[in-house]
C-alpha cells in the first residue's frame, strides 16, 4: 500500500505590509487611532503656527498678529534687497545678518568639529580621559545666557576683567587692549568662539561613544598593516565615524540656524547691527520694532533654509532603517 | 560732539569699548563699586537705574549726583530735553473723565514720582514726595528751565529707534562719515512716517 505523502503543513508567514494598501482596514482605523494624540499635538503646536507664520509673512500684520495688508511679497523684497542690517551686497565683502549666520555655519560647524573629534581621539588614550572630558563637558551644562556673561567678562577690555586681553598683554606689554566685542570686525568671530566653548563637550562626548564602538581589531589591523597613527586617524577613525559625525553635523548645524541667545546677551546684535544673525532679526523686527509681518518673513525664510537639512536627515534615517 | 567722545576721552577701551558695553555696565563705569570712568552723559532716568539696579549703596548727593550740560552758545542758554508720558482713553464716560482728571492732580503725582523713575510736570507736586535729593534736583531743574524742548525720539515709529541707535553707534565710529550716515537715517526715516 503505497502511502500518499503527507501534505506539508503550510505554515503562513506575515507579509511585511508593503504599502499603505495592503494593510488592512481596520489595522489602519487602530494605527490612525494610536498616532492620533501625536498628530493633535504636532498639529497644534507645530503645523499650525507654522503655517500661520507663513501666511503672516505675505501681510504687513498688526499688533495682535492679525492678517492685516496683504504685501504679497513685499516682505521678501524689502528683507533680501532693501534692509542693509539683513542681506548688503553693495560693498566687499558683504555683510548684514544673512552674512553673518553663514560665517557662523562656516566657522562654528567646523570649529566645534574640530575641537570635538580632536579632544574625542586624544582623550582615549590617557589615563585621565573622564576628568578631561567632564571639565569639556561642564559648559554644556550651564545656560546660554551664562556662557554670554562669563565670556563678556573674558572679552572686556579691562585688564582686570578680560583674560584674553591680559595675557596677551603679559607677553606683550605694548600692546593696546582690544574691544573684541565692540568692534565690527572681530565681534562676530568673538561670539562664535564663545558658542563653539559651549558646543565642543557635547560633539566631544558623541564621537568619543563612536571611538569606543570601533573595535581594536581594526585599529590594530592597520598597525599590523604599517599605518601610523595619523594615517589609522585618517584613513579608518575617520571613515568609521562617518555616520555620527554627520548626526552631529545635522545638530550643529540646527543649532546656528536658530543661534540667537548668546547674541542677545553679549551685543544685542551690535556694535550697530554688525552682529545680528536670521533669529537675532526675527526677535528684533517681531517684537522689538513691532512689524509681525517683516519678523514673520525672516521666520519663514529660516524654514527655508532648514528644510533641506531636515529632508536630509529624514532620509537618512530611512536608510538605516533599511540596512538594519 | 565727537571732539569730546573719542578714545581719549572714553575710558575701558574708549569707543569700541563702550560699543561693545551694555547699557547697564556703562552706568557702572562711574557709578559702580569698582568705577572707572569720571563721567556719564545721560538722560534724569538713568539715576533710578544707577541707585535701582546697578549700585544699590549709592547715597544720593553724595556718591551719585548730576549737573546740567554746560552751555554751548550763550545766546540759546541751556535748553533742557525731556520725554513725556501720556494718559489716553479708549472709552468716553463719566467715571474715566473723573480718573484722568485724578491724574493730573498734585495728590495722584506725588504717588507716581515716589517710585524715583519719573519726575511730575505739576508743580505743586511737592519736593518732600520724591523719594531722593537726585530727582527732587531734577524737577527743580525741570521747573526752573527757561528753554525746555520735548524729545518725541522715544515716538519714533517701528524700526526707527532701532535704526537711530545704531546710526548714533557708526558716528560714534566714524565721525568723519557722520553725513552720510545721517542722510541715510533720514531716508529710513522718510519711509517709516510716509511708507
Amino acid at each position: 500500500m503505497s502511502q500518499q505523502p503527507l501534505p506539508s503543513p503550510v505554515v503562513e508567514v506575515p507579509r511585511e505590509p508593503r504599502s499603505f494598501a495592503d494593510i488592512r482596514a481596520s489595522d489602519r482605523v487602530q494605527g490612525f487611532l494610536f498616532t492620533l494624540p501625536a498628530l493633535l499635538v504636532l498639529g497644534i503646536f507645530l503645523a499650525y503656527p507654522a503655517y500661520y507664520t507663513v501666511r503672516l509673512a505675505f501681510y504687513k500684520g498688526d499688533f495682535l498678529y492679525g492678517f492685516a495688508g496683504y504685501l504679497g511679497l513685499g516682505n521678501f523684497k524689502e528683507l533680501l534687497t532693501n534692509d542693509p542690517s539683513f542681506l548688503d551686497l553693495s560693498h566687499w565683502p558683504p555683510s548684514g545678518a544673512l552674512i553673518n549666520n553663514l560665517r557662523w555655519v562656516i566657522f562654528y560647524i567646523s570649529l566645534s568639529l574640530i575641537f570635538g573629534l580632536g579632544l574625542a581621539v586624544l582623550a582615549v588614550r590617557v589615563r585621565y580621559e573622564r576628568i578631561v572630558k567632564s571639565a569639556v563637558f561642564v559648559p554644556m551644562a550651564i545656560s546660554a545666557t551664562a556662557v554670554g556673561l562669563i565670556w563678556l567678562f573674558v572679552y572686556s577690555p579691562d585688564l582686570n576683567q578680560g583674560v584674553v586681553n591680559a595675557t596677551i598683554h603679559a607677553v606683550d606689554h605694548g600692546f593696546h587692549p582690544i574691544a573684541w566685542v565692540g568692534r565690527p570686525s572681530t565681534v562676530n568671530y568673538a561670539l562664535i568662539f564663545a558658542y563653539v566653548w559651549a558646543s565642543t563637550g557635547f560633539v566631544m562626548v558623541v564621537l568619543s561613544a563612536a571611538i569606543k564602538g570601533i573595535s581594536t581589531e581594526v585599529i590594530e589591523a592597520a598597525r599590523v598593516d604599517g599605518a601610523g597613527e595619523w594615517a589609522i586617524f585618517r584613513r579608518v577613525m575617520v571613515p568609521m565615524l562617518s555616520l555620527p559625525i554627520a548626526v552631529v553635523t545635522v545638530w550643529l548645524f540646527i543649532n546656528v540656524i536658530k543661534v540667537f541667545d548668546i547674541i542677545y546677551v553679549m551685543t544685542g546684535g551690535g556694535p550697530g547691527t554688525t552682529s545680528r544673525v536670521i533669529a537675532y532679526t526675527m526677535y528684533e523686527e517681531t517684537f522689538a520694532n513691532g512689524r509681525p509681518g517683516y519678523g514673520a518673513a525672516v521666520a519663514a525664510l529660516m524654514l527655508v533654509f532648514m528644510i533641506p537639512v531636515m529632508l536630509l536627515n529624514i532620509r537618512r534615517f530611512r536608510s538605516e532603517r533599511v540596512t538594519n | 560732539m565727537t571732539s569730546i567722545l573719542n578714545d581719549k576721552y572714553i575710558a575701558g577701551g574708549g569707543v569700541q569699548g563702550a560699543l561693545g558695553r551694555s547699557f547697564n555696565s556703562g552706568i557702572a563705569q562711574v557709578f559702580g563699586s569698582n568705577p572707572q570712568a569720571q563721567l556719564y552723559m545721560e538722560g534724569g532716568f538713568v539715576g533710578g537705574i544707577a541707585i535701582g539696579q546697578v549700585n544699590p549703596s549709592l547715597k544720593p548727593g553724595k556718591t551719585i549726583a548730576f549737573f546740567p550740560w554746560v552751555t554751548i552758545d550763550p545766546k540759546r542758554d541751556s535748553p533742557l530735553i525731556g520725554g513725556g508720558d501720556l494718559a489716553a482713553a479708549f472709552k468716553d464716560t463719566p467715571d474715566i473723565r473723573t480718573f484722568l482728571k485724578y491724574l493730573t492732580t498734585p495728590e495722584a503725582g506725588s504717588i507716581w514720582v515716589s517710585t524715583g523713575a519719573v519726575i511730575s510736570p505739576n508743580k505743586q507736586v511737592k519736593g518732600g514726595s520724591y523719594p531722593n535729593a537726585l530727582v527732587r534736583a531734577e524737577a527743580k531743574q525741570v521747573a526752573a528751565a527757561k528753554i525746555f524742548r520735548f524729545d518725541g525720539s522715544d515716538l519714533m515709529p517701528g524700526a526707527l529707534g532701532d535704526t537711530w541707535g545704531s546710526a548714533l553707534q557708526d558716528v560714534l565710529q566714524k565721525p568723519s562719515n557722520a553725513k552720510k550716515t545721517m542722510a541715510a537715517f533720514q531716508k529710513e526715516a522718510d519711509k517709516a512716517y510716509h511708507g
